[in-house]
């Protein structure tokens, strides 16, 4: 693309930096800017922005993305949660959340361990996990990680480090999709859910 | 793009060398593994100049058909599609349509290093049970993650206890597969050597690892500390090997080039033999350049074998026309010729 203005160039360049951005999107963008109220414009985006690369920070307690130094969920759970949810990233607390089946607080790891990527234990939030855990008020620790390799090596690693804390370890159950159909499941995913199969219970209904 | 309506028993495809039979028969391979027969990656299959590749094929067995689909844009991931049904993984294809593939490299079996003996073991199993391939693509990963921390220096031994337990789990069960597998394959192996050479000849294959099922914790444990100087793996399955043995001497040094021959060809048919009787249905079987590679007595047990319906469906191929028709013809065997120029293909 040849560009009559520098400035538009450098804009499209950046939002094409932008996970997902090409650079046709990035110029459509920019020309939206361009094109609309000055000020507004400043408002709704060059300002949040702002805001968001200066003053975002990571809970000191459990790592998740916050305005303060502690994050809400733990502000508002840390005194009486019994149970601490480990979770890969950010991303999977909100999932979670939005299933709102969950009171407890939560741990964000930051990934996996995989030497072959150069994640080693050391780069994830493992220690504080641990000393976190300890705590007498905690009662349960959930392995909420993706059943991958990578995650189950993890899933093993922490519940090994995990041991001397005395807690509960769980982990998420692994089975049939909802609405799914048992002859499209794999045969990995079948076999599992009928070793690990549940009591049937009406008052569930 | 080329639409072909192959025979159900004998298909001989025949063309000058470098006019694209091996890479049609490579084809059906591909679509039997969702992999290149000759190591070849899958941008390195796609043609010059072109940004995908696709294959469609439809199977008929036993009155079924099945239709499988594979596609690889360049640079996007490759998709499969079984009966319309897009897979997970390409795992899930091995099986739907078994494959044995002589090809005229064979004899890297013999010769090669440990690997080509693995790899050989390895593609049997795999395609006569789903479950040794999954437990394969885990115990690789996971090797090469536990090969990753000790190449980095960055010592955890919890990191080294979870990776070793583990590779135990399932290099045990990798193992097991293994030695279940030598014996009853030894037996075919044996039969059909002595069908094509004068019967004078004893043949073996001794199952080569450090694997005790016993003692694996313990050997794991003593070697750690060994392994975490050198920075390197030294034990698991992924080390073994599979010694071929003729008159208990080890054939790679001491067999002649015609002993080596007959026990690469008897091995093949083994192999044919071994994944038909583990799946209950037979392989596609494919010989590159047959009539180069067979000799007369090995040419004749290949024809006694069609004659006795040992097979289903063939697919051969040969540069000449001519000394294959006249095999088959003299013989009475009904086949259906493909001639191959350049690329291009097409039905006598």
């Amino acid at each position: 693309m040849s560009y009559s203005s520098r400035l538009l160039e450098e804009a499209v360049e950046a939002f094409s930096r932008l996970p997902g951005i090409g650079k046709k999107s990035a110029l459509r963008m920019a020309m939206y800017l361009i094109r609309e109220d000055k000020s507004e414009m400043k408002t709704l985006f060059v300002e949040p922005v702002d805001q968001l690369i200066s003053n975002i920070k990571f809970c000191e307690k459990c790592n998740n993305i916050s305005d303060d130094d502690v994050c809400n969920i733990c502000q508002d759970r840390e005194h009486k949660a019994e149970t601490i949810c480990v979770v890969q990233s950010i991303r999977d607390v909100m999932a979670i959340e939005d299933t709102a089946q969950y009171k407890g607080i939560y741990h964000v790891l930051g990934g996996v361990i995989s030497p072959l990527d150069g994640v080693t234990a050391d780069d994830l939030n493992i220690d504080t996990l641990i000393e976190r855990a300890q705590s007498d008020q905690v009662k349960e620790v959930i392995l909420a990680i993706s059943p991958t390799i990578e995650g189950e090596t993890t899933i093993f690693y922490l519940s090994k480090k995990l041991k001397e804390a005395g807690v509960k370890i769980t982990q998420l159950a692994r089975g049939i999709s909802f609405g799914g159909e048992l002859e499209y499941a794999d045969e990995m995913t079948l076999g599992r859910s009928l070793m690990t199969r549940t009591e049937y219970k009406l008052s569930e209904i | 793009m080329a639409k072909l309506d192959f025979d159900k028993k004998i298909n001989l495809l025949y063309g000058k060398n470098g006019s694209g039979k091996t890479n049609l028969l490579d084809a059906i391979h591909y679509m039997s593994l969702a992999k290149s027969y000759f190591s070849m990656t899958d941008k390195m299959l796609i043609k010059e100049g072109e940004e995908y590749l696709r294959l469609t094929g439809k199977i008929q067995h036993d009155g079924n058909i099945q239709s499988i689909i594979i596609k690889y844009p360049l640079g996007q991931r490759k998709t499969i599609e079984v009966q319309k049904n897009r897979l997970n993984n390409s795992s899930e294809l091995v099986g739907v349509l078994p494959v044995v593939f002589i090809a005229p490299d064979d004899i890297s079996i013999v010769n090669g290093g440990s690997k080509e003996r693995r790899d050989f073991v390895n593609r049997i199993l795999c395609q006569s049970n789903p479950q040794y391939l999954r437990q394969l693509i885990r115990y690789n990963r996971v090797l090469t993650q536990k090969s990753s921390l000790l190449k980095s220096g960055k010592i955890d031994y919890t990191l080294l206890d979870t990776y070793n337990a583990d590779l135990i789990s399932t290099g045990s069960y990798i193992h097991a597969c293994r030695k279940n597998f030598i014996s009853p394959f030894i037996d075919f192996l044996q039969q059909n050597y002595a069908d094509i050479s004068d019967g004078a000849e004893q043949i073996d294959i001794q199952y080569i690892t450090q694997y005790d099922e016993a003692d694996i914790k313990n050997a794991y444990e003593n070697i750690l500390r060994e392994e975490v100087y050198s920075k390197r793996v030294l034990i698991g399955t992924h080390k073994d090997d599979f010694d071929f043995i003729i008159n208990n001497k080890r054939l790679k040094k001491y067999g002649s080039q015609g002993q080596i021959k007959s026990f690469l060809y008897a091995l093949r048919i083994a192999e044919y033999t071994y994944i038909e009787t583990q799946l209950g249905k037979k392989p596609i079987l494919i010989l590159d350049d047959f009539f180069e590679k067979l000799d007369r007595s090995r040419l004749s047990h290949l024809i006694e074998m069609i004659n006795k319906d040992t097979f289903e469906q063939i697919f051969l191929s040969d540069t000449e026309l001519d000394r294959s028709k006249t095999l088959f013809d003299d013989r009475g065997i009904d086949y259906q010729a493909f001639r191959v120029i350049e690329g291009q293909i097409a039905s006598d």
